[in-house]
């Protein structure tokens, strides 16, 4: 009778099991990305010189314009707990870097000279002469080569975990470059995607979890080929263009963040350390730099503690 | 999100390549460029270790590798007087091979084993002796000699001398570290075997279908021993995964065969050595048909979710043992049916992973007459026909429990985790601490188990370890490690059974040891 019972339980636990399945599981497949990807704003089209589109949502109104660009694979909608906040104040153009999210697929250039030229050809269609740069990541990254590039048009900058701040020797952007290929981000599977995306994070947030789901959808949209591509290139971008060593040159006003908890900055695997002395390295460059370490923050720290970096962001604005 | 991209290719190993029909735009002013994978590919892990301890085998004739359970068979004996010291060196190269003309769709991957210590023999329990001054020959072990075939997207079909791991995962796009955390932990088995093996990798579940041959013996007999497997894994939630397996090995080798003059199987030598049960079959031939049901699962392996991980599993062996009456008749020896069930656990009070509290609790049932009941209720493991088939060295314990750290000497208390057939009750507790994130890391940890079954004379604790390890990491997958392990031995080690003879209880072991370990890529 008791192993009667005992196999009647493990029957049934393993039916049970086998009935569970992860809500990823159910994700539907995009067709499109440029089309089918859903953002929580009103997105914008505009034509530029590359041959393509690039997606932007353009909110609020004020006497200075932000601009925002999203980080390595990510997209605009990385911004929507900042865009909202700060779009009561100022003017807030968030864009998707061509090649990403909902702006045109291709074989673009993807360099960072390319990103931040697209950058300023999208603010010249908008009429905007000179603008806030904000950017996270390798968005900071672009954000720091456009001010190079382009001081008088940039009066500000916001870093959040900007990349270009660690730095690596010419055989570690060597490997960088070998393997950068399409396939990393074509065979990644949800389990993958979805640390991916978690280790962003100091502690993942529920509202974040849209990233996971829509890159999961990402991978059965006809341009996501384009997105993997321009992923490759984007990498071998940051690897050929550093920055460190002109970090000295911006004499606009910048703002960094970069959480305490970041995983990502310093590389995990090929550099290690501490998140602060990568941070103060790069801060000590720029002659006019405010740094800000937030706790419980990982890489996203503009996700994760917006309410700070929103709060930070309007009193460097002058608000 | 720069650094996402080398975590990608590292877990998911596809710089070894896998193909996949591209998607992607069709629009011809739009067309993409494609690229192929690398065509030819070196790996290579280098290990060396200057070690110290009070326990090493006591028989001359073992020098150069020495497996299996302290006071076991390999003469392993601790000493108040002796200290060893000694070097040795590991190196694995890979190669890994693409076709382009295949388009990823076949890799040739070899790998091999350089191991020896500094200024003595290099491998093996006779022969193969190399690495003294003068000699430039060492030995060169074949560790694996596979292809890897993709037929289908998210299938794979290996044939040849290969990874044979006991979790649902392909071993060669897989972190080695999360596979000691998976399916059964590699407490089963862990090494290499020839075979074919095919694998079904999906988004959301994965199969796994094995067929491996242990031992052929004389080819026109049926005297082989072979096993066959079947892993089934899927993901029930965001963060749950369970699976379920079964194996089957089917033994008509007699104990023939097997590593150098130790022999394989039930009634083996090898048994003594491994710690396995050994059964008192005499010399009568055998005939045994084993079977492994299984249940495994896992949550947050990587600690990415939330803060908390588990894995674990429960496992079943079961079978028969017939031993040959007359005229070819073979009748029942003995029944088996042994049941194990591992439960561990993290928590990451840090920032990375190197930050984190685990724990591990192992049970395994234990027989104490043997099969004089015409009955064996302990585990049994793959220790039953090689050495080490069955490696459970994610537990962090050193000594009590078998270190990973290996070069030509794996030696523990507990080397198999039958326990010689008395099973046993354990576990482990480690606190590790990113004392600079990523770079260096400070471990203390503790063991200690109960055997099921006090062997005679003696008691039913093995004993209580205590450990420690310093880990700097200067370049990257680059490790210089200080590892240190001191075991109080238990009133287990009171009998002469399992204490290699001795009239009373032997003294503590303790190890330290420098390790130098660099992952080359």
């Amino acid at each position: 009778m008791k192993r009667g019972i005992k196999y009647f339980l493990a029957i049934g636990v393993t039916a049970l099991m086998a009935a569970c399945a992860t809500p990823y599981a159910e994700i539907e497949g995009l067709g499109s990305m440029e089309n089918d990807l859903q953002y929580p704003f009103e997105v914008k089209r505009q034509a530029l010189s590359f041959g393509g589109e690039v997606a932007y949502v353009d909110e609020g109104s004020g006497d200075q314009t932000i601009i925002l660009i999203h980080g390595l694979g990510s997209y605009l909608p990385a911004w929507k707990k900042n865009i909202p906040a700060l779009a009561e104040n100022y003017r807030v153009i968030a864009l998707d870097l061509p090649g990403y999210g909902k702006s045109s697929k291709g074989a673009w250039e993807g360099s960072l000279e390319f990103f931040s030229e697209s950058v300023i050809e999208l603010a010249d269609s908008l009429g905007i002469d000179q603008f806030v740069l904000g950017g996270h990541s390798m968005g900071g990254q672009i954000t720091i080569v456009t001010a190079l590039e382009h001081p008088e048009r940039v009066t500000k900058l916001i870093l959040a975990a900007p990349a270009g701040f660690e730095t690596f020797h010419d055989g570690e952007k060597e490997w960088f470059r070998s393997v950068a290929t399409r396939s990393l981000t074509r065979l990644a599977k949800p389990k993958t995607i979805q640390e991916n995306v978690e280790i962003n994070f100091y502690s993942m947030p529920d509202d974040a979890e849209f990233m996971i789901r829509d890159r999961i959808a990402m991978r059965s949209a006809a341009d996501f080929e384009g997105y993997a591509y321009i992923i490759s290139k984007s990498i071998v971008a940051m690897v050929d263009r550093p920055v460190f060593d002109y970090l000295n040159q911006i004499h606009q006003p910048t703002l960094v963040f970069f959480g305490e908890g970041d995983q990502l900055i310093p590389n995990r695997y090929l550099t290690g350390g501490e998140t602060q002395k990568i941070a103060e390295s790069g801060s000590a460059q720029i002659p006019n730099c405010t740094l800000h370490m937030v706790p419980k923050a990982g890489h996203f720290v503009h996700f994760e503690q917006s309410e700070f970096y929103n709060e930070k962001v309007k009193e460097f604005m002058g608000l | 999100m720069k650094k996402l991209l080398l975590a990608i290719c590292l877990s998911t190993g596809v710089a070894f390549g896998q193909v996949e029909p591209a998607g992607g735009t069709s629009v011809f002013d739009k067309e993409l460029p494609q690229d192929s994978e690398r065509e030819f590919q070196f790996i290579a892990y280098w290990y060396s270790q200057a070690v110290s301890s009070n326990y090493y085998p006591t028989n001359d004739f073992l020098k150069g590798q020495v497996i299996g359970r302290l006071f076991g068979q390999n003469t392993t004996q601790t000493s108040a007087e002796n200290t060893s010291l000694y070097v040795e060196q590991r190196l694995l190269p890979f190669f890994i091979y693409q076709p382009k003309l295949f388009n990823g769709r076949a890799v040739l991957r070899a790998s091999f084993e350089i191991d020896f210590t500094w200024g003595d023999v290099a491998y093996g329990t006779g022969g193969n002796f190399g690495g003294a001054v003068s000699a430039d020959q060492v030995n060169i072990q074949t560790q694996n000699v596979e292809l890897e075939f993709i037929p289908f997207k998210n299938w794979t079909i290996n044939l040849g001398l290969q990874r044979m791991f006991d979790n649902p995962y392909n071993p060669y796009r897989t972190l080695f570290d999360y596979q000691t955390q998976t399916g059964y932990r590699l407490m089963y088995w862990g090494t290499d075997a020839s075979g074919i093996t095919a694998r079904y990798q999906g988004d959301y579940n994965r199969w796994k279908f094995g067929a491996w041959k242990f031992y052929e013996n004389q080819v026109q007999e049926n005297d082989d021993v072979s096993m066959y497997e079947v892993m089934y894994e899927r993901d029930i939630t965001q963060n749950w995964r369970w699976g379920g397996s079964v194996n089957y090995v089917r033994d008509r080798a007699n104990g023939e065969g097997g590593p150098s003059i130790l022999g394989q199987g039930l009634n083996s030598t090898l048994s003594e050595y491994n710690g396995t049960f050994r059964f008192p079959l005499g010399g009568n031939p055998y005939r045994a048909d084993i079977f492994w049901l299984g249940s495994f699962w896992s949550r947050n392996v990587n600690y990415t979710s939330d803060r908390f991980m588990t894995t674990g599993f429960v496992k079943y062996n079961l079978g028969s043992v017939d031993t040959l009456v007359a005229n070819e008749n073979y009748a029942q020896r003995a029944s088996i049916g042994g049941l194990a069930v591992n439960l561990h656990g993290g928590y990451r009070y840090g920032i990375t992973k190197g930050d984190v509290l685990t724990v591990d609790f192992l049970y395994t049932a234990g027989d104490g007459n043997g099969i004089n009941d015409n009955h064996y209720s302990g585990v049994m493991t793959g220790n039953n026909w090689g050495s080490p088939v069955s490696v459970w060295i994610s537990h962090g314990a050193y000594i009590l429990f078998p270190h990973g750290n290996v070069v030509n000497r794996f030696v523990a208390a507990v080397n198999d985790v039958s326990n010689l057939g008395y099973g046993l009750t354990g576990g482990t507790v480690n606190l590790y601490h990113d004392i600079i994130p990523n770079k260096l890391n400070a471990k203390i940890g503790a063991a200690s188990a109960i055997s099921n079954v006090a062997p005679p004379n003696g008691g039913f604790l093995m004993g209580v370890e205590a450990n420690g390890r310093l880990s700097w990491a200067p370049k990257v997958y680059m490790n210089l490690e200080l590892h240190a392990a001191y075991m109080w031995l238990g009133d287990f080690y009171d009998s002469g059974r399992v204490n290699g003879g001795n009239a009373e209880r032997p003294v503590n072991p303790w190890t330290v040891f420098l390790g130098y370990k660099w992952l080359m890529f």
